[in-house]
């Protein structure tokens, strides 16, 4: 009996995360006639019609390639900076490096409210507002504390035997990198892609303040957008949210296990 | 920190080849990025502070100036008190509800927990964005779902128009942001009990201690850690509360919803107020630290 | 990686035509499809040129076009707002183009009345309502009530000769178990609608000129504070859409449009929306009855007007743009769809008895009697938060009908202390 509770409590909170998920899906189908009749009813056919309106009219073609343009570098880069930081930090000769890695943690902490004034204006002055290096930019530079902090305790926890056998065997300090220690830390560098990609993917204040043109726009931005001009017609509105979330909830779920890991040990 | 600091510089030698900056070519690409967009943005945030500027033109010295107007302005002092006031939503309650489901899903009796565990995840991988938008839709009083389901099992009285009540729209989009988070701390914490030795409980279970008194003496103590980690996190995310109060209330009804960050987005960018603005940002950025710091010697000493 | 591809292609060879960016608020269905056709003739009278059009709501615009308009690449034509939060904000900051020049070449005075035209107006000193042109709008707008004849005819009332006459209808209706008015104010701006239109009863043009431009005067009157009070008691008596607090204001003329309220005060932007059901009319409010058989003042202007980007690379074509935006086809196409043009038009295009002349002669009745008021948010540049803010408090019983009257006061004080 107790454990029939218990189960209940579980399934009770699944539930409270699941159908506001499974009412906007329901939605999407709907014709707004449809939609006045009731929350729970059933459509009475599959209704496309808000996906191919959402889709055009809502733009979101156009977002969702600005977010994969602006993504796909922002992940590289970051990942890429974010490797060759750690490495300086966990075993190369580096003058200054408790400062560099009091400034990193000052970077992990700081709002990006703290920064979002200036930055503004100094990527205006240098010419680079309403491009997609004005989120490419600030996305990375934002992104390497974490991932430099990250990969830090990754590549110092590799075995030092191992990296003493490749200094031995005469690798450079490029192939000992290369060769030892991102392979050794395969499965931290995977966390951390998920993790930047979540974290840029989802972001809003940036994007909203650096970026005001309509046909660079990201999809959360694009999405606040169409939600002021599509206030009252909620099947589209509903269309759009799962035009935005659909995608991420198949990724999630194949690689579930390395989102959660990602988010989780994002935060410590 | 010491501990970690000291943790840096071992292990770290002299090689053939090694000059005394070879770190800093590897750490230039990235450092140069961090610092340009991060640590000089940042100084240059309190050097407005002490500027009235519109953005165009010479900014005019004020001293401080700015700030004298910010500590006597009661819509600031309102979003500071909003978002201490989202912490409870945006922390305390998910932490309480994450330890209650992990001990649950901790049983060893317990099947699904992979299944529970994903889906109570779900939210944490989409947009803040999107999350308002459908919330906004269900509080709706127009033929909204949560106002339909009150009048549909009889609670009518309870229907109100969530996001336009002065006593309920911060607490309505507080469970939004309680919903977000707390299946994220459950999954935290589940981690945490997962690396508990098992044998610890067996003990207990010998000594006939019931499943509460097991959760009190064990499984509290030792996830200090993970607890510590995840009301940071949490914490600092409610203090610059912005997607979602800006895809729905816009700091409405009245100010009731303001909150510092909107705050600030209307004074520096709207209004064009940047050295106001910007003093707001200060004072945000010293108020974050100043938690994190707190939190994290919290952390420690328990540790 | 196609689509990428083909995405980064089209706008290089967009960027590399003549362009013109354009944001406006015209994103409700009726007002939206009128742009999209004044654009597509534009363009056909213009070969080689584009349009990127961005189009928002009223609350997003306000949000974002005075950041848009700082960027590197602005919006060369953008709706900016008149009043000191907005538009003085934007000149100020040194955002926007003179439009003197284009004024006199175009005889853009002479369009329509002054008393218009001086809104969009700033002087060097920062003054508002004199000096430099800085933007046009080629619509008139102004806040009265819309009445379903239908409900009207059922609950036997008809139209309103005085404001207490108005008040015993919606007393009749309320009990006939009808909401008298529309109404959902989660924006905050919908408010400064409903309780200035009963301000301006109170109030003589003259009075409001003082406040609006920031001239002088004080907030704190019997009238407003009069009007105060009875938005108060028309939210006790329950006048007003029940949880008006938490809906929109799209939602709101939804439920006004399906028949769902027997009145709604609000902007004639909207009429283009409501011309689709026949049942629905327009009369001006109604004077007190003290003041019985003349018009009071009212809450009139124009839409919000297209200004030029002080950094736009093609201010000349932007200015002939705005031209267009006000040629007699352009009024023809807006009194078609129902939304009263700021110009002369072609009154033979207006069907007798249709919502369109009856906002029509309301116009022409407010110019008649030059009962022109205002907004009452462009007074301060703070003014709009502190009233949307100080309305909803006062909807709620937050503040009483003195307090709500010394918010704003203070910020209008405070700001006349600093010219």
């Amino acid at each position: 009996m107790k454990r029939f509770l218990l189960y209940a409590v579980l399934i009770l909170f699944t539930l409270t995360i699941l159908v506001p998920f499974f009412l906007t899906l329901l939605t999407a189908f709907k014709t707004q006639p449809e939609l006045a009749k009731g929350v729970f009813t059933l459509p009475e056919r599959l209704n496309w019609q808000n996906f191919t309106d959402a889709w055009t009219q809502g733009h979101f073609n156009i977002y969702f390639v600005n977010s994969l343009i602006v993504i796909i570098p922002v992940v590289i880069l970051a990942t890429l900076f974010s490797i060759l930081s750690a490495y300086a930090l966990a075993h190369l000769p580096l003058p200054g490096r408790s400062i560099v890695f009091a400034l990193f943690l000052l970077g992990l902490i700081v709002p990006l409210e703290g920064l979002i004034i200036p930055l503004y204006y100094t990527l205006r002055s240098l010419k680079l507002l309403d491009t997609y290096w004005a989120l490419i930019l600030p996305d990375v530079a934002l992104s390497i504390p974490f991932g430099s902090y990250l990969l830090w305790a990754s590549f110092k926890g590799a075995p030092q035997s191992l990296v003493d056998a490749a200094v031995l065997d005469g690798a450079s300090r490029s192939a000992i990198l290369w060769r030892v220690l991102v392979p050794l830390s395969r499965p931290t560098i995977n966390v951390l892609i998920v993790f930047f990609f979540i974290w840029n993917w989802n972001d809003f204040l940036l994007p909203l303040i650096l970026i005001s043109k309509d046909e660079l726009r990201t999809l959360p931005v694009g999405l606040a957008f169409f939600q002021g001009r599509y206030t009252v017609n909620i099947p589209l509105l509903a269309a759009g949210a799962t035009i935005v979330s659909t995608p991420l909830i198949i990724i999630y779920l194949i690689f579930q296990r390395q989102f959660i890991r990602g988010l989780t040990t994002g935060i410590e | 920190m010491a501990k970690e600091q000291a943790n840096w510089a071992r292990g770290i030698t002299m090689r053939p080849g090694d000059r005394w900056y070879t770190g800093w070519v590897y750490l230039l690409p990235g450092f140069f990025i961090f610092a340009a967009l991060v640590l000089y943005p940042l100084g240059l945030t309190f050097w407005y502070s002490f500027h009235d500027w519109a953005g165009i033109g010479r900014p005019v010295w004020l001293g401080l100036g700015n700030y004298l107007k910010l500590f006597q302005d009661k819509l600031f002092w309102q979003g500071i008190f909003h978002n201490l006031q989202f912490v409870i939503f945006y922390s305390i309650i998910p932490i309480v509800l994450g330890l209650v489901l992990s001990s649950i899903l901790h049983q060893r009796w317990f099947k699904g927990v992979t299944l529970f565990r994903t889906l109570l995840f779900l939210p944490q991988i989409l947009p803040m964005v999107l999350i308002g938008i459908i919330w906004r839709w269900l509080y709706s009083p127009v033929n909204g779902p949560i106002n339909q389901i009150l009048k549909a099992i009889g609670l009518k009285a309870l229907a109100r128009p969530w996001l336009g009540d002065f006593d309920w729209a911060l607490p309505s989009l507080g469970i939004v942001a309680t919903w977000y988070f707390y299946g994220f701390c459950m999954v935290v914490f589940l981690a945490g009990i997962q690396k508990i030795e098992p044998h610890l409980y067996d003990a207990a279970g010998l000594d006939g201690a019931s499943a509460l008194q097991q959760f009190w003496y064990i499984t509290l103590p030792d996830l200090r850690r993970e607890i510590g980690v995840v009301m940071m996190f949490t914490f600092i995310t409610a203090l610059k509360v912005f997607d979602v109060v800006f895809v729905t209330t816009r700091g409405g009804p009245g100010d009731s919803t303001l909150v510092t960050s909107l705050y600030l987005y209307e004074k520096a960018f709207k209004q064009k107020a940047v050295g106001y603005g910007a003093s707001i940002a200060v004072i945000l950025t010293i108020f974050t630290i100043l938690i994190a710091l707190f939190l994290r010697r919290y952390q420690e000493r328990k540790v | 990686m196609k689509k990428l591809l083909i995405g980064l292609l089209l706008l290089l060879s967009v960027a590399s035509a003549q362009t013109l960016k354009e944001w406006d608020l015209l994103n409700r269905g009726v007002t939206n499809s009128v742009q999209e056709q004044l654009n597509k003739e534009f363009l056909e009278a213009h070969p080689g040129v584009t349009i990127e059009r961005n189009s928002m709501s009223f609350d997003d615009l306000i949000a974002t076009v005075n950041l848009a308009l700082s960027s590197n690449d602005p919006p060369d034509i953008a709706m900016v707002n008149q009043g000191a939060n907005d538009m003085g904000a934007a000149v100020k900051a040194g955002l926007l183009l003179n439009l003197d020049t284009y004024a006199e070449k175009y005889g853009w005075a002479d369009l329509y009345s002054s008393k218009l035209i001086d809104r969009f107006r700033w002087s060097d000193d920062h003054k508002f309502g004199i000096g430099h042109l800085y933007g046009m709008a080629s619509t008139a707008q102004f806040v009265g009530v819309y009445y379903n004849k239908a409900i009207f005819k059922q609950a036997g009332i008809s139209i309103p000769e005085t404001f207490e006459e108005m008040q015993t209808s919606f007393a009749s209706l309320k009990a006939a178990g009808i909401t008298p008015l529309a109404y959902g104010n989660l924006e905050g701006w919908p408010g400064i609608h409903l309780y200035s239109s009963v301000q301006h009863l109170f109030s003589t043009t003259e009075e409001l000129d003082e406040l609006i431009f920031a001239r002088g005067g004080t907030w704190i009157t019997d009238g407003n504070i009069e009007a105060a009070r009875i938005i108060q008691d028309w939210v006790k008596q329950g006048y007003l859409t029940e949880g008006f607090s938490g809906i929109g204001y799209d939602d709101s003329w939804g439920l006004f449009l399906q028949g769902q309220a027997a009145m709604m005060i609000t902007g004639t932007w909207i009429t283009g929306e409501f011309v689709s059901n026949p049942d629905i009319g327009f009369f001006l409010m109604p004077p007190l009855a003290a003041n019985k058989g003349t018009i009071p003042p009212h809450i009139a202007g124009t839409e919000v007007p297209f200004t030029i980007s002080v950094n736009s690379k093609n201010a000349d074509l932007a200015a002939e743009y705005i031209n267009f935006m006000h040629s007699p086809r352009a009024a023809d196409l807006w009194l078609e769809a129902g939304l009263v043009p700021a110009m002369k038009a072609d009154e033979s295009l207006i069907q007798e008895g249709s919502l369109v002349a009856d906002t029509y002669i309301a116009w022409q009745k407010i110019n008649e009697a030059n009962a022109m008021g205002h907004y009452i948010d462009w007074a301060t540049p703070s003014f709009y938060d502190t009233t949307t803010s100080a309305i909803q408090q006062l909807e709620a019983s937050r503040v009483t009908p003195e307090e709500f009257v010394a918010i704003l006061d203070k910020d209008f004080q405070e700001h006349l202390s600093k010219q």
